[in-house]
């Protein structure tokens, strides 16, 4: 059995059913002889559904073959931990503003790869969101957030 | 001569543009080289810059990219032994071993050659064949052009996936996917909860960069943490030119790689790993001096990077005629299209002829400035296979964030980012290939419009598809397609 198949099939069926039933409640067009908004959604759902079935067979009863390397390794409680400082960056983004979250969040991730000289970790953190923010902002026009520092930076 | 392919080459060879097609080229070479990096990650540090540019501009820098990069994987596969992108496997089989007996530059130098060729011969190939596509494809009705789209997500999924099921199952996540905000035929919101900004739907460029972007990062912070350093280049890069014997070496692998990977490349979804270890396989088969293969001999190096060089012409193919991509490059190259309101497929050679020209004269500006950088700055870019990730990852991840961000100047999309990174590695988790999910989302739209406008015009009647000659050749080469791979499948298994 391939314990991990199997969670997936079940999260997929799952999902296939809230499809299913979002897709009962879309409207009906009364326009002769043309398709519904839900025609192909249940196109999908069916697809879904028998695919689903499939790999809850192939979960249940075909011998596990696991050779993938972000399973076998133990440091995903990092990967996990990295993915929740990317969270915190893009919640604070609004707020805090491009250059002010970016600052802590370059200096963690940089401290995550490896670095562990405080002048460099200073420098890049530093470095990084100004270049990337000057570069965007004045160079190609993109209107990235100064929260904070809006009244101090142009 | 067609004005409007004096107007492309024009467009495409203005100094912006070619300023465009030399930094992507650059940026390609480097990215391509650099193990754990790919092209898709190039043009994800590219793509806000291409929002902001002349679409014949942005297209100029992206092709520069494309080719550069598969171009630079060989760098790292010939000095590393680690393909810098998957294309780049099956050079360093001849290519490592060369470096380990101090011929590096040698082996590069052909890398760059074969490569250089395989992209010319596919630029003739795009020139000449794609204009005839795009006209017979202009006379594909609704049944037609929904068969096409479906025949493109067949084959995609079978060759995308390890396992059929799941390979699948990803492109239908895809197509379910696509379905969230207006339909496209008579604008009725759906699975969109009330949120306006799902009623435009999920943008695919938002999806394709936390899908691939967000996984890599990941799994690079896992290797580094593993202790898997990065390894520095030993060799010593002494004479770069093959003399006129090793020259001439070339010519038959260089030929079988260009012919194989072009014609390969057209194919969507077979992409440049399979048609460098096919040409590899067949230059060995037809070769006198069978024993030298894996040894390290120059054949060996010139048959793979002329493939996959090849194939990148190839797959601009049916991109520009028929509007599906090849691969993930170029399925992201048509959402940059999109952006700048161009759509690929048949229609964009009658209505935007010169745009249509100036893509394909980019291409052939990509190739020229691909070789010129190479030859001429390969020492100081081989330097750069020591780039420190805790510099580049950091960047590249705030990149990520500014890309997804400047599509519409909404945070919304950010998050939308961060949600398809979650999904791609729970995606890895399950070994399930992100490929066909990406693609379904470029080809979903279009094939949910072509399968209802057929229907509306036929009244319902589902003959439609199998009456009309055009679209029962594509439904049975679908068939086969699913077929072959359900055999393919098998045989693998079999063969252990």
């Amino acid at each position: 059995m391939n314990i991990k198949n199997v969670k997936a099939a079940v999260v997929l069926m799952a999902v296939t059913a809230g499809y299913a039933y979002q897709t009962s409640h879309l409207p009906e067009r009364t326009l002769p002889n043309t398709p519904d908004p839900s025609f192909f959604p249940w196109i999908n759902t069916v697809l879904a559904l028998v695919l689903t079935c499939a790999l809850l067979y192939q979960g249940l009863f075909i011998k596990k073959n696991n050779n993938n390397p972000l399973v076998k390794n133990r440091k995903n409680g990092l990967a996990l931990l990295a993915l929740a400082v990317f969270l915190v960056f893009i919640i604070t983004l609004p707020y805090l503003g491009f250059i002010l979250a970016a600052i802590p969040f370059v200096a963690v991730f940089m401290w995550f790869y490896g670095e562990q000289r405080k002048t460099v970790l200073i420098i890049g953190a530093l470095g990084i969101p100004v270049i990337l923010y000057v570069l965007f902002r004045h160079g190609f026009g993109v209107m990235l957030p100064r929260g904070l520092l809006a009244g101090l930076i142009a | 001569m067609n004005p409007e392919i004096l107007e492309g080459f024009l467009q495409a060879s203005l100094p912006m543009s070619l300023m465009a097609t030399a930094a992507g080229s650059l940026l390609g070479l480097i990215v391509g080289m650099i193990p754990g990096m790919t092209i898709s990650t190039g043009i994800i540090i590219v793509l806000p810059v291409t929002f902001v540019l002349d679409p014949v501009i942005s297209v100029s820098l992206l092709l520069g990219l494309y080719v550069g990069g598969m171009m630079g994987g060989s760098f790292a596969a010939v000095l590393l032994n680690i393909p810098g992108t998957p294309s780049a496997s099956a050079t360093a089989i001849d290519g490592y071993p060369m470096s380990v007996r101090g011929e590096a530059g040698l082996a590069l130098g052909t890398a760059i050659i074969a490569s250089f060729i395989g992209g010319l011969f596919s630029f003739f190939c795009l020139y000449f064949i794609a204009p005839l596509l795009a006209e017979v494809a202009l006379q594909f009705r609704a049944p037609d052009l929904f068969s096409l789209v479906f025949f493109g997500l067949t084959i995609i999924c079978s060759f995308a996936a390890k396992s059929l099921v799941k390979g699948l199952l990803s492109a239908v996540i895809g197509l379910m996917l696509v379905t969230v905000g207006m339909d496209p035929v008579m604008g009725t919101a759906r699975f969109t909860f009330g949120e306006v900004n799902m009623m435009g739907g999920i943008h695919f460029l938002t999806a394709m960069i936390g899908l691939f972007a967000v996984p890599q990062l990941i799994e690079n912070l896992i290797s580094s943490q593993a202790g898997q350093s990065d390894e520095r280049a030993q060799s010593r890069i002494i004479s770069l030119l093959p003399n006129l014997k090793q020259l001439s070496r070339m010519i038959k692998p260089v030929s079988i790689g260009s012919i194989t990977g072009a014609f390969l490349g057209i194919l969507p979804g077979v992409g440049g790993p399979i048609a460098a270890f096919i040409s590899y396989d067949y230059t060995k088969k037809l070769s006198k001096n069978q024993q030298d293969f894996g040894k390290g001999c120059i054949e060996g190096i010139a048959a793979p990077e002329s493939a996959n060089n090849a194939v990148t012409g190839g797959a601009l193919i049916p991109m520009m005629t028929l509007g599906i991509p090849g691969d993930p490059v170029t399925a992201i190259l048509i959402g940059a299209l999109m952006i700048h309101g161009l759509s690929p497929g048949p229609l964009l050679f009658m209505e935007r002829g010169d745009f249509a020209y100036s893509v394909i004269f980019a291409f052939f500006w990509a190739n020229i400035f691909n070789l010129i950088i190479a030859l001429s700055a390969l020492r100081l870019l081989v330097k750069l296979l020591a780039t420190p990730k805790a510099l580049l990852m950091p960047s590249i991840a705030i990149l990520c964030v500014v890309g997804s961000y400047s599509l519409r100047n909404n945070f919304f999309d950010v998050y939308v980012m961060f949600f398809f990174g979650l999904l791609g590695l729970a995606m890895r988790w399950l070994n399930m290939p992100v490929v066909p999910l990406l693609l379904a989302l470029v080809l979903g739209g279009q094939l949910e419009e072509h399968l209802r406008v057929a229907l509306t015009g036929s009244r319902g009647d589902v003959s439609i598809f199998f009456t009309s000659p055009v679209s029962l050749l594509f439904l049975i080469l679908s068939m086969v397609s699913i077929i072959w791979s359900f055999y393919s499948a098998r045989k693998g298994k079999k063969d252990g």
